[in-house]
Parts: C-alpha cells; sequence; structure tokens
C-alpha cells in the first residue's frame, strides 16, 4: 500500500478510525432520542472556539472542545426546560458559532475565511501528531462512557420518563451524552469536518438500524459501517484529491441507499409472498 | 387493611397539590395506600388520575403537601427499585430497532452498579419479568414486531424487573384487545398473590376488576369516593356523568360492579 509510505496517511488513517469508532457509538442514542442535528449544531459552535484557537495561536483543538462542551451543557439545559422558545434559543446559539467563528478567523494573521475549509469539511494533509494524540485520548473517553454505561444512556433515550420515574440521574446522563457528543465533533475536525460529522454520526446508524435486530447489533454494526467508510473516504481522498470529510460522508450515504433499497425489496417481496413467516 | 407490624404505609400523600406552576390539578388530596392493597383509581379525562401517579413518582410538581414512599419523604426517598411504573404508552423509544430483553432490562438498572456487568441474578430477574407476562420466547423479538398490547405487557415486565414492592399502572388496558386484558389480569393477580402493592389507573376494569381491593374515584382534581369497589350509592350518583363522559366507550357494561 503506497499511501501507508507517507506519515501524514497514516495519521489521517489512524484519525480516520477513531471518528470511525466514536461517531456512531454517540450517535445511536442520538437517533434514538430523535436529536440527529444536535451535531449539527455544535459544529457550528464548535467553529467559534477553533476561530479563537487560531487567534490566539493555541491549539485549535483544545479551544474547540471548550466551546463545543459549553455549547453542549447549554444545549442541554435549554432543551430540559422544555419551552418552546427553547428551538429559537438553539438556532441562536447555532448560527451565533457558525457566524462568530467566520468573522473571527478572518481576523487571524494571515487568516482568510478559505482556511475555514479545512475545518468545515476535513483535509487529510492537517492531522499533527499532537492531534492524533488528542483525539486518541478524547475517542477513549467517548467509547468508555458510551459503551461502559450504556445501559443508562439506553435507558434514558429509550423512555426518558420512565428513567425519571426510575430514580435515574436523567439530567446528569443527558448532559454526559451532550458532552461526548461535543468530544466526537472535536475528534472529527481534521479528518471530516465540523459541518459533517453529524452526518457520520447518523448514517451509519440509520443504515445499520435497516438490517439489525436489537439495540447492540445496531451499534456494533453502525461502527464497523463508521470505521470502513472513514477508511474508504480517506484513502479515496488521497487518490482523487478530494476533501476527505466529504467523501466519507459520500460513501455512507451511497451504503446507506443501497441497504435501504436491498430492505425495501425484501420487505416487498415478503409481503408478496403467498406464505408470509 | 392494615400494614405488617410497625411497617409504613406504601405511599402517603397529605394535603397534596399537584400540578404545573401554580396550576394544581389535583388539590388538597390525602391518601394512605397499605401494603398488599390494590387500588384502582378512576375518574373521567382530566380529572387527575394521571396527575396523582404521576406527583407520587416526581414526574409532575408536588406544590404543596408531602409525599411519603414506604415511609421516606419522596425527596429523600432513593430506593426507587421498590417502585415499578408502567406509563401509558403503548410504545417506546425512537427509530432503533430494540429487544424485549433490551427494553426490560433498562428496568433493572435501579438494582446495578453503573460500570458493572449484569451478575445471572440480574438475567434472571428479567427472564422471570418476561415469563410473568407471558411472553417466554420472545426475548430477542424487535419491539416493532409486537402487537400492540404485547408491547404493553412488555413495558409492565420493565416495570417487573427489580421485583418491586409497589407496582403503578396507567391505564393498563386502554387499547389492549381482551385476550391481552386477560393475560395482564393474570399477571397482576399473581403479583397481588406475593403480596405486591399495586396502584391502577382505568376506566375500563375489564377482566383486572375482580383484583381490585379499593376504589378511588376523583373528579375534576378531588377524590369523590374511596372505598370498595363495590359501592352502590356511588355509582348511581355518578352513573351520568361516567355515561356521558365516556359516550364513545363500553363503559357502562352489564355486569360490571362498579359502574354498572
Amino acid at each position: 500500500m503506497e499511501i501507508l509510505h507517507y506519515a501524514f496517511m497514516q495519521r489521517a488513517l489512524l484519525a480516520s478510525v477513531l471518528i470511525g469508532l466514536s461517531a456512531p457509538s454517540v450517535g445511536v442514542y442520538l437517533v434514538q432520542r430523535r436529536l440527529s442535528l444536535i451535531g449539527d449544531g455544535l459544529g457550528h459552535v464548535a467553529l467559534a472556539g477553533v476561530a479563537v484557537g487560531v487567534l490566539t495561536s493555541t491549539s485549535p483543538i483544545w479551544a474547540a472542545l471548550v466551546a463545543a462542551v459549553a455549547g453542549a451543557v447549554a444545549i442541554e439545559l435549554i432543551r430540559s426546560r422544555g419551552r418552546t422558545s427553547g428551538d429559537v434559543a438553539l438556532a441562536v446559539l447555532f448560527y451565533g458559532g457558525i457566524a462568530g467563528g467566520v468573522v473571527l478567523i478572518s481576523q487571524a494573521p494571515g487568516g482568510t475565511p478559505s482556511n475555514l475549509n479545512a475545518y468545515l469539511f476535513g483535509a487529510i494533509t492537517t492531522t499533527t501528531q499532537s492531534d492524533l494524540v488528542a483525539f486518541a485520548v478524547l475517542s477513549a473517553i467517548v467509547l468508555l462512557v458510551t459503551h461502559g454505561l450504556g445501559r443508562y444512556l439506553f435507558a434514558v433515550s429509550n423512555d426518558e420518563e420512565y428513567a425519571t420515574a426510575s430514580g435515574l440521574p436523567v439530567l446528569p446522563l443527558n448532559l454526559l451524552l451532550a458532552v461526548m457528543t461535543a468530544v466526537t465533533v472535536v475528534v472529527s475536525m481534521r479528518v471530516v469536518g465540523l459541518l459533517l460529522i453529524s452526518a457520520l454520526m447518523i448514517v451509519p446508524i440509520a443504515t445499520a438500524q435497516l438490517i439489525a435486530g436489537s439495540f447492540r447489533a445496531t451499534v456494533a454494526i453502525g461502527t464497523v459501517i463508521g470505521v470502513v467508510v472513514s477508511l474508504a473516504g480517506v484513502t479515496t481522498s488521497y487518490y482523487q484529491d478530494t476533501p476527505s470529510g466529504g467523501t466519507i460522508v459520500l460513501f455512507a450515504i451511497a451504503l446507506f441507499v443501497v441497504v435501504a433499497t436491498a430492505s425495501g425489496l425484501r420487505e416487498r417481496r415478503r409481503l408478496r409472498a403467498p406464505h408470509p413467516a | 387493611m392494615t400494614a405488617p407490624d410497625g411497617a409504613a404505609p406504601v405511599v402517603e400523600l397529605r394535603g397534596c397539590d399537584i400540578g404545573y406552576e401554580g396550576r394544581a390539578v389535583v388539590r388538597g388530596l390525602d391518601l394512605t395506600i397499605e401494603a398488599g392493597e390494590v387500588l384502582g383509581i378512576l375518574g373521567s379525562n382530566g380529572s387527575g388520575k394521571s396527575t396523582t401517579i404521576r406527583g407520587l413518582l416526581g414526574l409532575t410538581p408536588i406544590l404543596a403537601g408531602e409525599v411519603r414512599l414506604f415511609g421516606t419523604p419522596r425527596s429523600q426517598f432513593r430506593d426507587w427499585a421498590r417502585v415499578g411504573y408502567v406509563p401509558q404508552r403503548q410504545t417506546v423509544g425512537g427509530g432503533i430497532p430494540s429487544t424485549v430483553a433490551e427494553v426490560v432490562a433498562s428496568g433493572r438498572l435501579t438494582r446495578l452498579r453503573p460500570w458493572r456487568r449484569s451478575t445471572d441474578e440480574d438475567r434472571t430477574a428479567v427472564a422471570d419479568a418476561i415469563a410473568a407476562v407471558d411472553l417466554a420466547g420472545h426475548e430477542r423479538t424487535t419491539m416493532t414486531a409486537l402487537s400492540g398490547g404485547q408491547q404493553r405487557r412488555v413495558l409492565i415486565a420493565r416495570a417487573l424487573a427489580t421485583r418491586p414492592d409497589l407496582l403503578v399502572l396507567d391505564e393498563p388496558t386502554a387499547g389492549v384487545d381482551r385476550a391481552n386484558q386477560e393475560a395482564l389480569a393474570v399477571a397482576l393477580g399473581a403479583l397481588v398473590e406475593q403480596g405486591t402493592t399495586i396502584v391502577l389507573i382505568t376506566h375500563e376494569l375489564g377482566p383486572v376488576e375482580p383484583l381490585i381491593t379499593r376504589a378511588v374515584v376523583l373528579r375534576e382534581g378531588l377524590v369523590v369516593h374511596d372505598g370498595p369497589p363495590l359501592d352502590d350509592e356511588h355509582h348511581h350518583h355518578h352513573d351520568d356523568e361516567w355515561h356521558h363522559t365516556h359516550g364513545d366507550e363500553p363503559v357502562r357494561r352489564p355486569g360490571l360492579g362498579l359502574m354498572g
């Protein structure tokens, strides 16, 4: 494999495995709670953090992490109040994040909004050695929490009212999931990009649920799909010189369309069968 | 009906106003439920039946008064594994497929410690709960492949997974076919024999009726009847209202002790 000779490609491929593993592990709970677009909003908010990082010449990863986690906590607190104005508050937060990010980054020395492309849509050449270490630590935390406390996150996502009535710590669990979403957004920022990460959390899970018969199987299949499309996207990005994030997401969507079509055909055949099982 | 020596009542509500943001749906409710009782909470839509049990479980704010569970003020109560709750909703969850065993196991969490694996005892409790609602063999079945009545029974199994001392059910029979209602009555009957205290909301008693030892009737947030289910004086009094409110449902049936 020629691409493995380049250090930047080794880093990009490792980063894509990390994000391919963690994005669906968080996304399954977002899909279950019908909060599929929360990751998208957090990507917007994280951009403001990236800009602050670039402006102050600190690591954009840690600044993005602070912004995304703060945004996640704010979203969950707004959501838990259950007010109708919460929807508008979220919109203000998301667009405030992206607008602030674009304006701030344009003020950076030598910075123009076009530098944003790599952050927004992913690029294979940008992952540094220290990024990779940060991503490994952050992914490990995400996987540990989403799998270690998976039963609790499942209970809260499956039936929040029941979880409350059983005395489970619902708000802390919701905050934990929101923070894990924020962390995943940050892990994605090199290879997938802040505007596309939500797709990698949601689409592999949407594909997996078409063929899985249980929650556990959905997580397992979704994670495998996440890793496969991430590796395929990064590899294609190298050979075709395309933005890696967009390429990964197109692979994920292509797989979704294939599986959805196949399972639709299978369903129709089953219904037509003279003696359905 | 008295509790065993020195044992506190299972539920005590004292002067409770229950509702949202200053608007009490239930007012001045005094209700004591002793161990082993099977209490039916009855009333028309909007009478405060669900609000009462939601207040009891901490899902709707208590605006005034005091709630005690097993003798402990509810704000300090931590032993949630002793309480099982079956919500009114028939279905659960979002779009992710989940199996019967997965949903029922989520009811077991209050008996578990975080980060620990489940033990054989946990798995046995989940299997027993599924068997108790007559769904053994369906552990790996996806929820969406079940009928509405079967899904309701899964939610009952979920509430049974901790082996609770108090089981609270919100309209367990509404929209459930006769066969599933009978399966439910058998399951509840077995729990009653084991001494489980049961609180159930209903306006359509059906096969569970013989199990009920006490009926509380609510109207516009106030208790208008509290006593044995076969209270002739009461049902004549409210006959017309019942019939009127549930005109589209077969509430008044010949031979239905409480309301017929």
